[in-house]
């Protein structure tokens, strides 16, 4: 089973991720309430995925992203934004999240964000099982 | 903004919009409020964005966000609180234009009662107040 991270400042929306997440069958090994225990969090667990909210008090998510990525550069980060512009998330997509959802959170925006990710870990997966062949 | 407040209550939670009053002219600060997430816009407009919310219509917003998920007692003021906070961010954050005047929002701030919204003497607040089957909820811009 896959791993997540969940960093949000708002507990109602782990909640809520936590249950989705769940749903499309992800281990949440941890939930970060701000941009920096998350960068601490993603050391200690370095799960399959991440889903970030970019508004954070302490550290924004697009600033966690920077960190993360620059000590992992294979990390899967999802941000999670409530602005409609894409401008607001392009510094997070420069940096390395590998995708984005615009809030309301639901399952069907997650699972298809999910599956542009997927098919690059899938074939990651493929091309190592030919390696050891 | 007041569109889209309309529109995730009707369409995102599924609770109809039974009326609505809008306050055109503008209206002097010290108005008592409870259940208040406060926003800070920034960038080529500065001004706060604020919403409050009957009791009722918060209980009901948690109930349908968690899709019945049960909380612990000691779970429920956090959860409404974090329901009033995550509705205003959603609700502004969607509403904000993205054409060339690029608009900045701060993490929400929960407040429970309030016996003014602003500090400045001379604030002004627009107030427009949309009534559901479970209580109101009031958007205010304060500038």
């Amino acid at each position: 089973m896959k791993t997540v991270m969940i960093v949000d400042d708002s507990m109602i929306l782990r909640k809520k991720l936590t249950t989705i997440l769940k749903e499309l069958n992800y281990d949440v090994v941890a939930q970060a309430k701000t941009g920096k225990e998350s960068v601490d969090m993603y050391d200690e667990f370095k799960p399959d995925l991440v889903t970030m909210d970019i508004t954070m008090p302490d550290m924004t998510g697009t600033d966690a992203v920077r960190l993360i990525i620059e000590k992992h550069p294979e990390a899967n980060i999802i941000m999670s934004t409530s602005h409609k512009d894409p401008r607001m998330v392009k510094a997070s997509l420069v940096y390395g999240a590998k995708g984005y959802i615009v809030k309301p959170t639901t399952k069907a925006k997650l699972e298809e964000e999910i599956a542009k990710i997927s098919d690059l870990s899938s074939a990651n997966d493929d091309d190592d099982e030919l390696l050891d062949d | 903004m007041i569109d889209r407040t309309k529109e995730f209550l009707e369409e995102d939670m599924g609770l109809s919009v039974i009326n609505f009053k809008e306050t055109t002219s503008y209206v002097d600060s010290n108005s008592l409020q409870k259940n208040i997430a406060m926003i800070g816009v920034s960038g080529s407009a500065n001004f706060m964005m604020a919403l409050s919310y009957d009791d009722q219509l918060i209980e009901k917003l948690v109930e349908v966000f968690l899709e019945g998920e049960e909380l612990h007692e000691d779970e429920k003021e956090e959860a409404f609180e974090s329901i009033a906070n995550e509705v205003a961010n959603t609700i502004i954050g969607n509403a904000l234009p993205h054409d060339n005047n690029q608009l900045f929002i701060t993490p929400p701030i929960f407040i429970k009662e309030a016996k003014s919204l602003s500090k400045t003497k001379n604030s002004k607040i627009l107030i427009s107040t949309i009534e559901t089957k479970y209580g109101k909820l009031s958007i205010m811009a304060i500038y």
